[in-house]
């Protein structure tokens, strides 16, 4: 492998409420090298969005505090100027996909006029020009060149998702995160995106960060995984290690929730819910759900008081195989 | 094409609006407008009738049958011998071709030979100039302020907006405008102040009389305009500060509600300046609700608080006459009361539709496939 792309070390992001401070991301790191897939998987409000919003540097605006870094090709880009990040950085080299959802595009301006916004900005092309490169990306996707006349109401909600694809590669990124791109779309729309991601991604050789809730999803791109519970990673490894032995029991209790088409699985649900961000169970933050605290007894007074290190479990995947919890130590 | 063929849809559809109220007002007015006319023909027959039995006092049976042919040949002449529905297309006639017939009370307007056109005439320009520029300058200034306003969202200054909305919203127009009068006509005058305002009206007694017949004369004279100008700053002070609240609020929570969409985080992602977010994916997309609420309040607007504000000015448009031809004379005023009536119908149509046209070119939704 080679120099990592993308770095990130420890990074905190906490927003200020009238409850108190929401830690949303509290310590987190991993890094992406060149052409890898990084799936970020969790339950809703675990903070993986949050983490999206840290690395476009676009988050709300009660954030109190963001504290860590972030290094992109090696150079901190969490604390240079504003100005500098939106001319270097923005759309240029990291792009995003939100949320499949109707309003990622602008419902009254035409497809046309929304893709070549970063053309003219960033590269000064006319705007003719830009028209043509945004139909050959249109087409790239696998949508008709004359949609750039169109408008957002006139799309279904997989061609908007195209769109909004074709828009994040209109400067050839290296880096596009992808948040959720397929939670609203219906599963033949889904596989269909799928596909063209991978397809995308032999293509333009992409970068991806894959944000997702479905496990069974991000197998079909990722090629390492990292799990996130209440603000913090619990396990980061290769896509090998982490499906076919997954460490901490959070994530073992994710797969077992995951259904199949076939045979006689049962499915496993995972008693209580994610914790207040505001004040998090002290030590490990899973340890009120996790079935092994609440069946061994020698765990009593170790999860429930100290924060788990990060253990290095064997590993047969490209990647070292990370785990937060106090059963491997 | 697809932006005239719906904007052809919406006039079509105006249209039918205006017909079915102008049905309404005439089908109603069909009752009561012609035993007027019916007690005008007899009375005139009867004068007739009584002439011919001053001249021969034997002739009873002629003059009953001379009041008899009169009262015919009137009523037909008059079309009261038609059934009430082709009564009310004629009268629909009538509206439509401005031929409104007179006043009842024609004095209480002190507009010559009482046409009821022509004292619709003589308001209009009052009305345009307060209402149309109230609702206009309200609606610019305070959509601008609470755009800023959502755009600071939590500053001091955002909350201060927000109070002087809810406060503004509380108060009722005439209520401001009498103690503007009170305040900067009445205490002005007993501190002996330079500057003083008038106690209402739209101009001095010397102008006025012009102003009823030729407005136009009016505006080529630079001191008739300077004391209008004089007369109307109460007045629309008094419809700004009530009015430019509520637009304040409303617009702010359109643009925040924008301001938190998907395709605004997108914009700036692609490394858009704050400039060109706030105004192609925050203001722009914001804007075709805004006009929905403006196409909503509207007649609110002009038939509530304005008609009000005009009386308490005694500001010489629509409003103040409607009062006149009201409550002047003990009995209703009928014929002016209809045309008002009308007339505003009209100018509401005509200010919806010139909305309409605005609300298509901004949204592109609403444009017909």
């Amino acid at each position: 492998m080679g120099m990592a792309l993308l770095e990130v070390d420890n990074i905190h992001l906490y927003y200020s409420t009238s409850k108190g401070i929401v830690k949303a991301v509290d310590g987190v790191s991993f890094e992406l090298e060149e052409g890898e897939t990084l799936a970020l998987v969790g339950e809703s409000g675990c903070g993986k969005s949050t983490i999206a919003k840290a690395l476009i540097r676009l988050w709300e605006r009660n954030v109190s505090s963001v504290t860590g870094e972030i290094r992109f090709e090696g150079r901190d880009v969490l604390h240079i100027s504003d100005e500098e990040f939106r001319m270097q950085y923005r759309w240029k080299k990291i792009a995003w996909v939100p949320q499949a959802s109707m309003n990622s595009l602008n419902p009254v301006l035409t497809i046309g006029e929304q893709m070549i916004e970063p053309l003219v900005i960033h590269h000064d092309v006319d705007k003719d020009k830009a028209l043509m490169q945004a139909m050959d990306m249109l087409e790239a996707v696998g949508l008709p060149r004359d949609i750039v006349r169109r408008y957002p109401h006139q799309l279904s909600g997989g061609m908007k998702q195209r769109v909004a694809i074709a828009m994040a590669l209109i400067l050839m990124p290296k880096l596009v995160i992808l948040d959720e791109p397929t939670s609203a779309l219906d599963v033949i729309t889904q596989a269909n995106i799928m596909n063209l991601l991978k397809r995308l991604r032999r293509e333009f050789k992409l970068t991806y960060i894959f944000i997702t809730h479905d496990l069974a999803l991000a197998s079909e791109l990722a090629d390492s995984v990292a799990v996130m519970y209440a603000g913090k990673l619990v396990e980061w490894g290769s896509s090998d290690d982490i499906y076919v032995s997954p460490k901490h029991p959070y994530t073992v209790g994710l797969m077992g929730s995951v259904p199949t088409l076939r045979g006689e699985k049962k499915l496993t649900f995972m008693p209580g819910e994610v914790p207040s961000l505001i004040n998090p169970p002290t030590g490990c933050r899973f340890y009120p759900r996790c079935p092994y605290f609440a069946s061994r007894g020698e765990l009593k007074g170790l999860c429930d008081r100290d924060e788990p290190p990060y253990i290095d479990v064997e590993h047969k995947g490209a990647r070292r195989h990370l785990v937060s919890c106090w059963l491997y130590k | 094409m697809g932006l005239l063929r719906s904007l052809g849809f919406r006039a079509i559809n105006l249209v039918l609006i205006l017909i079915v109220v102008l049905f309404i007002i005439s089908y109603a007015l069909s009752g009561p407008a012609s035993s007027v006319l019916e007690n005008q023909v007899k009375i005139e027959a009867r004068a007739v009738a009584q002439a011919v039995l001053k001249h021969n006092p034997n002739a009873a049976s002629q003059a009953q049958q001379v009041y008899n042919t009169i009262v015919a040949q009137l009523e037909k002449a008059y079309g009261l011998d038609q059934p009430p529905i082709i009564r009310t297309f004629y009268i629909m006639w009538d509206m439509l071709s401005f031929n409104w017939g007179y006043s009842f009370f024609p004095q209480n307007y002190g507009v010559s030979n009482g046409k009821v056109v022509n004292i619709i005439a003589s308001a209009l320009p009052g009305t345009i100039i307060l209402d149309t520029l109230g609702i206009l300058l309200s609606a610019i200034i305070g959509i601008y302020v609470g755009t800023r306003s959502a755009l600071r969202y939590g500053s001091l200054s955002d909350r201060g907006v927000m109070y002087y909305a809810a406060v503004s919203n509380g108060l009722p127009q005439w209520w401001i405008g009498i103690v503007f009068i009170i305040v900067f006509a009445v205490m002005l005058r007993e501190v002996h102040s330079p500057i003083y305002f008038p106690f209402g009206g739209i101009l001095d007694p010397k102008y006025f009389g012009t102003w009823l017949v030729n407005p136009a004369a009016v505006f080529a004279n630079v001191s008739a305009v300077l004391n209008l100008l004089w007369h109307l700053i109460l007045p629309l002070l008094t419809v700004l500060i009530v009015n430019i609240g509520g637009w304040a609020y409303f617009a702010r929570t359109v643009v925040l509600n924008v301001a938190q969409e998907d395709f605004v985080t997108v914009a700036r992602a692609k490394g858009l300046s704050e400039n060109q977010v706030v105004n192609k994916y925050i203001i722009r997309p914001a804007a075709p609700a805004i006009l929905t609420s403006i196409l909503i309040t509207i007649p609110f607007v002009l038939f509530g608080g304005f008609l009000v504000t005009e009386v308490v000015f005694q500001w010489w448009g629509l409003g103040y006459v409607y009062n006149i031809a009201i409550t002047a004379a003990g009995t209703p005023d009928t014929p002016v009361v209809v045309a008002l009536t009308y007339a505003s119908t009209l100018l509401y149509i005509v200010i919806v539709f010139i909305l309409e046209i605005l609300y298509i070119m901004l949204d592109p939704r609403v444009r017909e496939q």
